[in-house]
């Protein structure tokens, strides 16, 4: 594949996000924020239900970077992420981005997820190498 | 102490290892059908001393937002291998916002793997102190 800049990465839309999600994504992480777990607690700090972890969206973004960059094909170098608005249960994360930047084997994509509204909740950056 | 007074100080854990069901779990949670090794982000479980770092400023983790992320991937990290961890406070910064008082922290961690860098990871905590006024 011969990547340009400008060029749209293929969407990857993800399910639902559901309170089990959530809880599982707890276990796995090792983040049991009631922030993410505890409907009233979360109610309590202003949000209007309990908030997904911003590291499960950038967990979406990497997964749609490497939907479009094979482990085998491309090397990973660099990810990141910024969490611009929450994601609450309910929300149906779609993640897209384009290419940057190519130079020599290195491509550098801006991704982004975006909600059900069209509301971007994360941006970011990878850089991957050509294998 | 200060904060502010703690930048460039380190805190270590050697204790960590990758193991093949925590990969697991962590792909079932995040629904990662397309990653077939090592999820990129897997390490965001190895937080040990950022949350130690978090404790050591007296951060109410009730008000703790993440801002943001950054990895860079030296090394790969593979299944069985024993990780250690260190954790260096790179600024602490504070400012006035219309919700309050926000203290912003960065900390950098280097994931070592059997003993060499493998992951490098920035990461800016958002600290809301809603009754507070930035000094």
């Amino acid at each position: 594949m011969n990547w340009e800049k400008g060029q749209q990465l293929r969407s990857l839309t993800k399910p639902l996000i559901t309170r089990e999600q959530l809880k599982a994504y707890a276990d796995a992480s090792g983040d049991h924020n009631p922030l993410h777990l505890d409907d009233d607690f979360a109610k309590e700090l202003g949000f209007p239900s309990v908030v997904a972890h911003g590291m499960l969206s950038m967990a979406f973004m990497a997964e749609h970077a490497l939907f479009n960059f094979p482990e085998d094909q491309y090397q990973l170098l660099r990810l990141r992420g910024k969490f611009r608005k929450v994601t609450l249960p309910g929300d149906v994360p779609t993640c897209e981005g384009s290419v940057r930047q190519v130079k020599g084997n290195e491509i550098t994509v801006g991704l982004r997820i975006k909600n059900q509204k069209e509301e971007v909740t994360t941006d970011g950056e990878a850089t991957f190498r050509k294998l | 102490m200060e904060a502010t007074e703690h930048i460039g100080e380190v805190i270590e854990f050697d204790g960590y290892s990758v193991s093949q069901s925590e990969v697991r779990s962590f792909i079932d949670a995040t629904g990662s059908q397309y990653i077939k090794g090592i999820p990129p982000t897997l390490g965001t479980v190895f937080r040990k001393t950022e949350y130690d770092w978090l404790d050591r400023l007296e951060v109410d983790l009730k008000m703790l937002l993440h801002g943001d992320q950054e990895y860079e991937y030296v090394r790969p990290l593979k299944v069985g291998c024993k990780l250690s961890v260190r954790t260096k406070l790179d600024d602490v910064k504070e400012r006035n916002t219309k919700l309050g008082k926000m203290q912003f922290v960065r900390v950098v961690t280097e994931l070592l793997s059997d003993g060499e860098v493998a992951v490098i990871g920035k990461t800016t905590f958002v600290v809301r102190h809603p009754a507070k006024e930035a000094k």
